[in-house]
């Protein structure tokens, strides 16, 4: 069996807010190969943010906590780790990509001084000239010119913000990264780019990668397995043929495939779901999904599935059984 | 044949900046019939907001005609500017944006109906208002409740409540759905596809996802920095497109299958900046096929099929 860079088990985090406590991931599993991809799919409020945040160890503090389960990162506990110590984990073993490039830099500092005081933070042993050449390497790698390195955020355009972001993210060249909707606020012609540029880094520094997502044709053209959420669990989880070609699928997979507009049919109408997430303050009873599952039977209401396992293929839905 | 609802004659915005002029809208010429409904398809920087803007006189052409049942509206005064905006509405981009904060559901959807005059006292506004409300599938008692209480989903459906309460005709929809989840976005354009059919609306749908226009549009026109490059029924464009950059446009969105393969047409480099472009095609710095006529002149547009316009000297 392959060793795992990422097992998460059982994690629930919540949040205290003024209105009561958000209950953000309630009982999440994940596994992560390594050299493997991985794509975690849900809509806004499935808790996907909150779960990479979690791994980082990036919680608001006082707001934000796991009050129950166990992350391990290359088979260490990182769960109780304090602060110092996790401080050396970041950036050599587990680093990020945060959503919005356009909002994650430093508008005051220079590219080439950012993408230093990763190294400088992380990798101080190296000293100060070879973080100089190690910076232009990086720059080049990511297909941007070293000569631009003391411009400032603003003269880049969005795609260009998001290469620099990639770079600092493996600055250190981390076993694990984790992109957070690297390109959702990217063009389409421009996150294809991005797309092509993230496998290709994958690949030279052999980075496992975990990456989230609401979109499933990004999540084809990258990934070799899919986690689905919902309300803060994962509802279905395989490989990429299990998700997108397998028979049996959750209710919620389907009809989250069934919301993208297909370019190479001809249907005028779509078929979405109904309703809305349910609010993570107060949870349905049963299974998450009930409410606006169209194959809703009785033990819906009261009873959380359990995960039916076909190989690699795990659904958390009573309709299999 | 019968005069289009709307049509767009060199239709041009410039802005004036410390560096020149930056060419937003150029040219641009579109033709919407009744009922019927075109997709603007883009990049972001393309123009495509500043186009809808411009034909509502948001923003002021630097040149060309706007026609609206066969009458010129930029000649208009601000007196029947007010009364034509009756029948020309608009959705925005952002249902966070757009929506003032202070003001209940209830008097978002009925401010216009004070400012146009349409329902008399108060009775009947509220009752106008609960209609609307019930069209766009908005529940009752949503209508003292502020902007933040909901989801953007349903903020959304405010949004078109407020530009279908006085009785459109035609509708800039800019970017409706780009702020939703998928399974949110599906719905919305299930009801803007129902309210269409309905109340026999026109719409000019601005968006950057390709996947979204197809099922909404009837004819689609792709623009890039500023330019119209080709314009063709909604079917003929996905089977058939010509224009190098809808090629790449097209095959540059992810499918959600697994047989589609990797992409293999990336297209290089970006956007150019629009400020004081260099003559010729605009997208010849990105052109994978690009001959020596492309920097020298414009490209004629050229009609390859029937109602199938390509801006390319390659045709």
């Amino acid at each position: 069996m392959k060793k795992k860079i990422l097992e998460i088990k059982d994690l629930y985090v919540e949040y205290i807010t003024e209105d009561g406590i958000v209950h953000a991931v309630n009982g999440l599993n994940l596994e992560l190969e390594k050299g493997q991809t991985l794509g975690l799919v849900g809509e806004t409020g499935a808790g996907k943010t909150t779960t990479v945040l979690s791994i980082m160890k990036l919680l608001p503090e006082q707001i934000g906590r796991i009050t129950k389960g166990t992350i391990l990162l290359d088979g260490n506990n990182i769960t109780d780790l304090r602060e110092t110590e996790m401080q050396k984990l970041r950036g050599n073993a587990v680093s990020m990509i945060f959503q919005d490039p356009m909002t994650s830099l430093n508008p005051v500092l220079s590219v080439g001084d950012q993408i230093a005081e990763v190294l400088e933070l992380h990798q101080a042993e190296l000293g100060k000239k070879r973080i100089d050449e190690r910076v232009d390497e990086i720059l080049d790698m990511v297909g941007l010119q070293k000569e631009r390195k003391v411009e400032y955020p603003h003269q880049f355009s969005g795609g260009m913000k998001q290469r620099i972001v990639i770079a600092m993210a493996l600055a250190c060249e981390p076993k694990l990264l984790l992109a957070d909707e690297p390109t959702t606020a990217l063009d389409v012609t421009i996150q294809a780019q991005v797309l092509e540029m993230m496998n290709r880094l994958k690949d030279t520094f052999s980075t496992s990668m975990m990456l989230i997502t609401h979109d499933l044709g990004v999540v084809a053209q990258t990934c070799d397995s899919v986690a689905i959420m919902y309300a803060g669990r994962v509802i279905e989880q395989g490989t990429l043929k299990d998700i997108y070609t397998a028979g049996r699928h959750h209710p919620y997979t389907i009809g989250l495939f069934n919301s993208i507009p297909d370019l190479t049919k001809d249907t005028k109408r779509l078929s979405p779901i109904k309703g809305l997430m349910p609010d993570p303050i107060n949870l349905p009873n049963g299974c998450a999904f009930h409410p606006r599952c169209p194959e809703c039977l009785d033990v819906c209401r009261y009873e959380m599935p359990e995960e039916s396992c076909y190989g690699t293929h795990k659904i958390r839905c009573h309709l299999y059984k | 044949m019968s005069v289009p609802l709307l049509e767009t004659k060199g239709l041009k915005k410039y802005f004036k900046t410390k560096n020149g002029f930056l060419h937003a809208v150029d040219d641009i010429n579109i033709k919407i019939d009744e009922g019927n409904t075109l997709g603007v398809v883009g990049e972001s920087g393309c123009g495509k907001s500043t186009l809808g803007r411009t034909i509502l006189r948001l923003i002021e052409p630097t040149e060309g005609e706007v026609s609206f049942n066969g009458k010129n509206i930029i000649e208009y005064n601000r007196k029947s500017m007010v009364a034509i905006r009756e029948k020309m509405q608009i959705i925005f981009q952002d249902p966070y944006a757009s929506l003032n904060p202070r003001m209940t559901v209830g008097e978002i959807i009925a401010e216009p109906l004070y400012v146009c005059k349409i329902t008399k006292g108060k009775k009947e506004t509220n009752n106008r208002v609960r209609s609307l409300m019930e069209t766009v599938g908005l529940a009752e008692r949503y209508e003292n409740a502020y902007p933040h209480e909901l989801d953007g989903g349903r903020r959304q459906r405010i949004g078109i409540a407020r530009a279908l309460s006085v009785n459109p005709k035609f509708i800039v929809c800019d970017e409706p759905v780009s702020a939703l989840d998928v399974s949110i976005q599906a719905q919305i354009l299930n009801l803007m596809m129902d309210l269409q059919e309905e109340q026999k609306l026109t719409y000019l749908f601005i968006t950057h996802d390709l996947s979204v226009v197809k099922h909404i549009s009837d004819e689609i026109a792709v623009m890039y920095l500023g330019k119209c490059v080709e314009k063709a029924p909604s079917k003929e464009l996905y089977s058939n497109p010509k224009h190098p950059y809808t090629q790449a446009l097209l095959s540059a969105i992810p499918i959600p299958k697994l047989d589609q393969g990797k992409i293999v047409n990336i297209i290089k480099g970006e956007v150019l900046s629009p400020i004081n472009p260099a003559p010729g095609c605009r997208f010849a710095p990105r052109c994978p096929y690009i001959n020596k006529d492309c920097t020298v002149a414009e490209p004629p547009l050229c009609e390859i099929n029937e109602n199938h316009f390509v801006l390319c000297t390659l045709y």
